[in-house]
Parts: C-alpha cells; sequence; structure tokens
C-alpha cells in the first residue's frame, strides 16, 4: 500500500512538472494579448483588431490593427514589443523641437514603455532627424543595451514628429541573454574574413560590432555585424554588409550595397 | 427568347473580356542585382489589388525606359550610381551597363544611358515609381535628381533612397511595403512600417531603410487599381 501511495506521488510531481514546463513556453491567447494592447495604448476602450500572427526569428507575434497603427504584441510573454501611430505623421514637416527637447521626449517614452530601460546599460547607439521627403521627417532614437562590449538584442527604438513630438513608431525587445558574449574571433580577424566576401575591394571605410543576433528561429548567436565601404567600380559602390559567426568564423550573411 | 439572342449575348460578353483585362493599368518591376525574387514578389502583390502587373531580372535600360510610358507603378531594385569622385545619385544600372537617368550634365556612366529629362508628357500617367537602389534620391550635380525628374515629368508619387541601402534589407522592405501597399496602407505608411519590419530582422538595425524620401501625393493608396491624375 504504501509503494502505491509512493509512486501516485511520484506520478503527480511528473505531471505537474510536466503542465508547468509546457506552460512557460506556451502562447498567451489572443484575448489576453488585446487585453495587453489597450493597457498598453492607456485606453481600455480602444478599438483593437487582431490582424494576424507573426512569426520572426526573435519570436512570434499577435498583430493589432488600433485604427491608427499596428501593435505588436509578443506572443509568449504578453508584452508590446512595437507600435506605430499614423495620426501622428501629420504635420512632420516643420522642424519645432530642438534635438536636446526631442531627445527627453524619446527618452521619456522609452523608460515609460520599456520595463527596467533605466536599469540596465543601455547605449544611445543613433540619434537622428531623418527627412522623408515630401512626406516629412522624424526624430530617430536607437537604443542597445551592451554587456562587455557586446550588444545585446534588447533595443528600444523611439521615432518621432518633429515638430508634433508625437511618437510615430516604438520598438522595445526584452531578452534573457542565452549566449557566451566573449568572441574567439577578434574584430581584426573578423574584418580580414568579410574584405574576404569583396575581392578586390580598396577599402576605404569599415565599422565591427559584436552583436548578439537571432540568426535562426529562437537561437542567438554571438556575430561580429561588419559594414564595408570601399572604391566604386563602374560607378557602383562596392562593399556592404557581413554578420560574421564570432565563435566559429562563419559568414552568416553577405548583403553587397545596391 | 430566342436562342440567337443568347449567343450574341455571349459573343458580346466574350468581346468585352480582353478589353477589361487589357485596361487593368500596368506595373513594371525590375530586379537587377542579385535582388530576386522582390519584383516577382511585388508583381503578386500588385497583381492582387488588380493591377497588370509583370516581373523580369536582369532587363535591359532600354526595355525599362520603353515600358515606363505605360506604366501606372514602375519598380526597381538594384544599383544606384556612384562616381569615383564621391559624387552619387541620380541614376540606376540596368544590365549590360545600362542606366536610366535623371539628367546629364556632360557624364555618362556606363554604356548606354536613357534620360527621364528627355520624356515629354509620356510618363504623366505614372502613379507610383519606386527606385530601390543606393543614392536613387540624392542630387547629382553631373546627373540631377531622379526622384524630382521623374515628379517634373508628371508622376504623381515617387519614392527614392538618400543613403546606402544593401541587398538583403532591400529584400526585406521590398517584401513589407508591396505587402503592405495590397493591404491598403498609405504609401508614407507603408514605407515607414516597412522600415521597422526590417529592423526586427537580423541583423538588428535600419542599414539605410530608413533613408526613404518621398515626393508627391504620399498619403495616397494603391487601391482602387488605377493610373495617376495627369
Amino acid at each position: 500500500m504504501k509503494r502505491i501511495y509512493i509512486v501516485a506521488m511520484l506520478c503527480l510531481v511528473v505531471a505537474v512538472s510536466v503542465v508547468s514546463a509546457t506552460g512557460v513556453n506556451a502562447p498567451i491567447g489572443v484575448d489576453t494579448a488585446k487585453g495587453k494592447a489597450q493597457d498598453f495604448l492607456n485606453a481600455p476602450d480602444a478599438t483593437v483588431q487582431y490582424q494576424k500572427t507573426e512569426r520572426l526569428n526573435l519570436g512570434g507575434y499577435y498583430v493589432f490593427s488600433t485604427g491608427d497603427g499596428q501593435v505588436y504584441v509578443n506572443a509568449r510573454t504578453g508584452v508590446i514589443e512595437r507600435a506605430t501611430f499614423d495620426s501622428a505623421r501629420k504635420d512632420c514637416r516643420d522642424v519645432r523641437l530642438d534635438r536636446a527637447a526631442a531627445e527627453a521626449t524619446a527618452r521619456a517614452y522609452a523608460e515609460e514603455k520599456y520595463s527596467g530601460f533605466a536599469k540596465k546599460s543601455m547605449q544611445l547607439t543613433r540619434s537622428n532627424l531623418v527627412s522623408h521627403g515630401d512626406a516629412g521627417s522624424e526624430y530617430s532614437y536607437i537604443w542597445r543595451e551592451e554587456i562587455s562590449g557586446v550588444l545585446t538584442p534588447n533595443t528600444v527604438v523611439v521615432n518621432l514628429n518633429p515638430s508634433t513630438g508625437e511618437i510615430v513608431s516604438y520598438i522595445g525587445i526584452q531578452r534573457e541573454i542565452e549566449c557566451p558574449l566573449e568572441p574567439k574571433l577578434s574584430r581584426d580577424e573578423a574584418l580580414k574574413i568579410a574584405a574576404g566576401q569583396f575581392p578586390g575591394i580598396r577599402v576605404t571605410d569599415a565599422t565591427a560590432d559584436p552583436s548578439v543576433e537571432y540568426t535562426r528561429p529562437d537561437v542567438q548567436t554571438l556575430t561580429w555585424v561588419i559594414t564595408m565601404k570601399g572604391e566604386p567600380e563602374d560607378h557602383v559602390l562596392q562593399g556592404g554588409l557581413v554578420v560574421i559567426d564570432a565563435q566559429t568564423g562563419e559568414v552568416l550573411m553577405v548583403s553587397p550595397y545596391l | 427568347m430566342k436562342p440567337w439572342i443568347y449567343m450574341l449575348a455571349a459573343l458580346l460578353l466574350l468581346a468585352a473580356l480582353p478589353a477589361a483585362v487589357s485596361a487593368a493599368p500596368p506595373a513594371h518591376n525590375y530586379d537587377c542585382s542579385d535582388t530576386t525574387p522582390t519584383a516577382y514578389d511585388a508583381r503578386v502583390d500588385q497583381a492582387a489589388i488588380y493591377y497588370s502587373s509583370s516581373s523580369s531580372t536582369n532587363a535591359h535600360a532600354s526595355t525599362a525606359y520603353s515600358q515606363f510610358r505605360s506604366d501606372a507603378v514602375f519598380f526597381f531594385n538594384g544599383h544606384g550610381l556612384y562616381y569615383d569622385d564621391s559624387h552619387k545619385g541620380g541614376g540606376i544600372k540596368f544590365s549590360s551597363e545600362s542606366w536610366i537617368l535623371a539628367d546629364t550634365d556632360g557624364h555618362y556612366p556606363g554604356n548606354y544611358q536613357y534620360y527621364i529629362s528627355d520624356y515629354g508628357t509620356d510618363i504623366r500617367d505614372v502613379l507610383l515609381a519606386v527606385y530601390l537602389a543606393c543614392h536613387s534620391s540624392h542630387y547629382n550635380p553631373y546627373n540631377g535628381d531622379l526622384v524630382q525628374q521623374t515628379m517634373n515629368k508628371g508622376a504623381d508619387i515617387c519614392l527614392g533612397f538618400d543613403g546606402e541601402v544593401e541587398v538583403e534589407n532591400g529584400k526585406c522592405w521590398s517584401g513589407s511595403f508591396w505587402d503592405r501597399l495590397r493591404n491598403g496602407e498609405t504609401v508614407a505608411s507603408a514605407a515607414s512600417n516597412a522600415k521597422d519590419d526590417c529592423y526586427l530582422h537580423w541583423p538588428f538595425g535600419y542599414h539605410g531603410v530608413d533613408t526613404y524620401e518621398i515626393s508627391g501625393s504620399y498619403t495616397s493608396c494603391l487601391t482602387p487599381a488605377r493610373y495617376g491624375v495627369y
């Protein structure tokens, strides 16, 4: 009798473990995601309509139409990782905000929407005023988390209207780091491999950043992301983008300039 | 009713069918530098919203220049112009060193050159021209501004890129841009959202697709299928 109890208890423990392990990776429901989207918009009554489910290397998303843009909800965590606001693009031809005011607005939005923004080592990797011709301009701010000199997938992008300061689009990715952050391949070795992808290139400029990328679905890889520019040939700019596995030296992507 | 009336009606319907099909506004799409299958994918999206679309790989500039005259939509994905002295923009490169250029001040890249400035009113029916190439919206003192020259000749909307774009991010942007247009987004919204789509593909970043510039009626959609206003 005692043995039966023990076996039963063991079965129960195994069953509970399996169920909870499955639950960790189970997607949330569309209705739950919809509620998260409404919370993000601070509008519980907002018309949020499910559009599609999208699968990227860095995860799956429920995509909702809001009538004024889209909201991307991480299908596992329920975190809003992307939002666009079409109406904020109106009247964006005049630049009324100076850079300091624009950056302060972008930073405040990042701190509000991205959990732990202030605690992470987020580096402002880009701050630009980008012109889109007749379609106006936008201030664009990009932060990437940096650990031991390596850029992680944790990133925040805030694009805003330079006239009104309204947020045009937001991206906020937050992931645990699951790969080693010490590259076996040095920067110089990576640059040499990259140059080899463009035979005969006469390099005029090159950058190499160690970066954790999702090169396959749900798989993080420590890479060197290299942009290499060379003198033109036959009136075409030479070089492009090269991504190299920083542990093995394998070339993962070669993307020449158009 | 007599059978001959049915037959007459059927014959009239059959006769009207080709006219209805050929009335669909044409769209031509060109892949010219390992950029396949963006032209084909654009073609599929355009066909879904009732453009009479076609795609080709490594076409000669003379073909594209000629077909442009009848186009409602024109899409090019390939190399832009870059001189040894760093002057850039004003042209797009087709096969056999053939180029479509905005204009010239006496500089002639490649073997064959065709100029937007030489069009009279030929491209005034164009609704949308998209030049997915490095510096395609950048003013070049030698060869002018491709986007502005296209607008000067009567296109409703023209989109180019001021900065450098590379093949993979160009493919990503193109796929998303045409898909979004197919789903009813405006040109401005599709271009902007497509750039954010690309940010999330590896490697992280915009890598030049955020440098798009649009001239003309950027709040227009491609639906319903139509020619540009002239």
